[in-house]
């Protein structure tokens, strides 16, 4: 027992995986609660159950681009710890007599820049913030004529004329313009000029997704950029810092999500939900038949329909593979 | 990530240590700066622990309003996210037990606090097994886990439960073969 006690944290590899898995959050809420009061009041291995909650946490804490919620944040933290200061930042930089002249214009601008961004879901003006929630998507038309398709629960914010920051999946059917198209997502830039594309940024995350449909757009992170074209999707693994560059089929020029609904089903295609099920279910799917990955599918995986039952069904329906799976890696031939 | 080639890029997502400098010293402007651009994903990470956007907004805020008041304490030369996980990890748990006092977690207190002294560590890894069986078996599949545990709790075997399922007893051997594969892989 003594001895158990004084291994090192990662001895125990149990940990890090119930930490993991509750943090995904797909468990039934009954065992979430146990785990997590496990987790931060059952003091027992504290220094197994922090490492590996540390570990995730550096994983998925970053620096990156504030959102409308940062800013409220701050300003409500700011309000409790610098009482009197809000206006602070916004007559920096002006000489004093011009402070004291424009001081209540700038309180009445300084209100109308509040209210403003209180105003989710407004759509005039130069700068708006669009939020979906649940399971709808929604279309917004951007000043310049971009046609941009919102997946649930995601935001956009867009703070000029072809410049928009992105929270969640969007399609982009960007209109040709003078200026470039900008999407900020995550720690991404996507500079484009005329193009359908999709952006997925979905906060907490663990990956970046960019997927070119038309045209060419240029993806910034950081210290490095790439050009993708029309076919192309590049996978930006946040955890590791790998990046991947895969085919698309593009006759359908929209992701599934954005297709519409076939009886209670999405269309996918046979590719996308191959690579649907290796994240859900964690393994690594080799195929070796990529001339199937453009055939369509209707199809739907719930919670808890393990991998043998989703390819079965896959199998049924396409009658033109096989598969087999062992431990973590499965083959399509 | 098997059969995939390695970039290796770094993502080192930490604020500069000059920034760490002027917030030590108390500069409001690096304050506010480090708050805006580490507050939405601090929001997120304790949304995930907490199951609760409004946890985690009371626990973003006290999370940064401890950063300001321990400011003193900030190492410019160390990690600043391990410095906020630190803080974060106290304002989780302070604000999960103030959720148990106010009786939300009573029922499962009170079995806690029935062994007066703390379990073993033998006790202890036999729980951190039973969490583990008890997720692989919330992602299984309905039928194959009403299977496993109509055998593991209820102890019938697989011809009782072919019966009452109207299964062929294959299937649930099958079934049961599957569940503990999964089992064991959890627990590997």
């Amino acid at each position: 027992m003594k001895n158990r006690q004084d291994k090192a944290p990662g001895d125990r590899p149990g940990t890090k995986k119930i930490v993991d898995a509750y943090l995904e959050g797909k468990l039934p809420e009954e065992l979430a609660t146990r785990i997590r009061e496990w987790l931060l009041l059952d003091d027992e291995n504290r220094a197994g159950k922090d490492a590996a909650l540390e570990e995730a946490w550096r994983r998925d804490v970053r620096y990156e681009k504030p959102g409308r919620r940062a800013r409220k944040s701050l300003e409500e933290t700011r309000a409790r710890l610098f009482p009197g200061e809000t206006m602070r930042r916004r007559t920096r930089g002006k000489t004093r007599v011009a402070a004291a002249i424009l001081l209540p214009l700038l309180a009445i601008g300084g209100a109308a820049w509040l209210l403003n961004t209180r105003h989710v879901g407004t759509e005039t003006g130069t700068s708006a913030i669009v939020e979906t929630s649940g399971d709808s998507t929604r279309q917004v038309l951007l000043p310049d004529g971009t046609n941009v398709i919102l997946n649930a629960r995601c935001a956009l914010a867009y703070d000029e004329a072809r410049a928009v920051t992105l929270d969640g999946e969007a399609l982009f059917e960007v209109v040709k313009g003078e200026k470039p198209f900008v999407v900020t997502a995550g720690e991404i830039v996507v500079t484009v000029l005329g193009t359908t594309f999709n952006v997925e940024a979905i906060p907490g995350s663990k990956r970046l997704k960019v997927t070119v449909y038309e045209g060419r757009v240029k993806i910034e992170g950081r210290e490095w950029s790439r050009v993708t074209r029309a076919g192309e999707e590049l996978l930006l693994d946040l955890s590791s810092g790998e990046r991947r560059v895969v085919a698309v089929d593009t006759t359908v020029k929209r992701p599934s999500w954005c297709l519409p609904p076939r009886a209670g089903l999405s269309t996918s295609r046979f590719g996308e939900i191959l690579s649907m099920l290796a994240s859900r279910h964690g393994v690594s799917i080799e195929n070796k038949r990529p001339e199937l990955n453009d055939d369509l599918y209707t199809f739907s995986h719930g919670e808890g329909e393990s991998l043998e039952d989703a390819l079965r069904v896959l199998q049924v329906a396409g009658d033109n593979f096989t598969y087999t799976i062992q431990g973590d890696a499965v083959t399509i031939e | 990530m098997k059969g995939c080639t390695k970039t290796n890029i770094l993502i080192e997502n930490d604020i500069s240590p000059e920034m760490l400098v002027l917030l030590r010293d108390g500069s409001h402007a690096a304050y506010e700066e480090i708050y805006l651009h580490y507050a939405d994903s601090v929001h997120r990470f304790i949304e995930q622990l907490t199951r609760s956007g409004e946890a985690a907004r009371e626990i973003t805020q006290e999370i940064f309003v401890q950063l300001w008041e321990r400011r003193a304490q900030v190492d410019p030369a160390r990690s600043f996210k391990g410095y906020l996980f630190t803080i974060a990890r106290n304002a989780a748990i302070n604000f999960i037990e103030h959720q148990k006092v106010r009786g939300k977690y009573l029922e499962y207190s009170l079995h806690n606090n029935n062994e007066s002294v703390g379990p073993s560590d033998e006790a202890m890894i036999a729980s951190e097994t039973a969490l583990l069986v008890e997720i692989a078996v919330s992602r299984m599949p309905r039928q194959r886990k009403k299977i496993f545990l109509m055998n593991h709790e209820e102890g019938l075997n697989p011809g009782a439960i072919a019966e009452r399922l109207h299964v062929s007893k294959h299937t649930v051997e099958s079934h049961l073969a599957t569940a503990k594969k999964e089992i064991k892989k959890m627990l590997e």
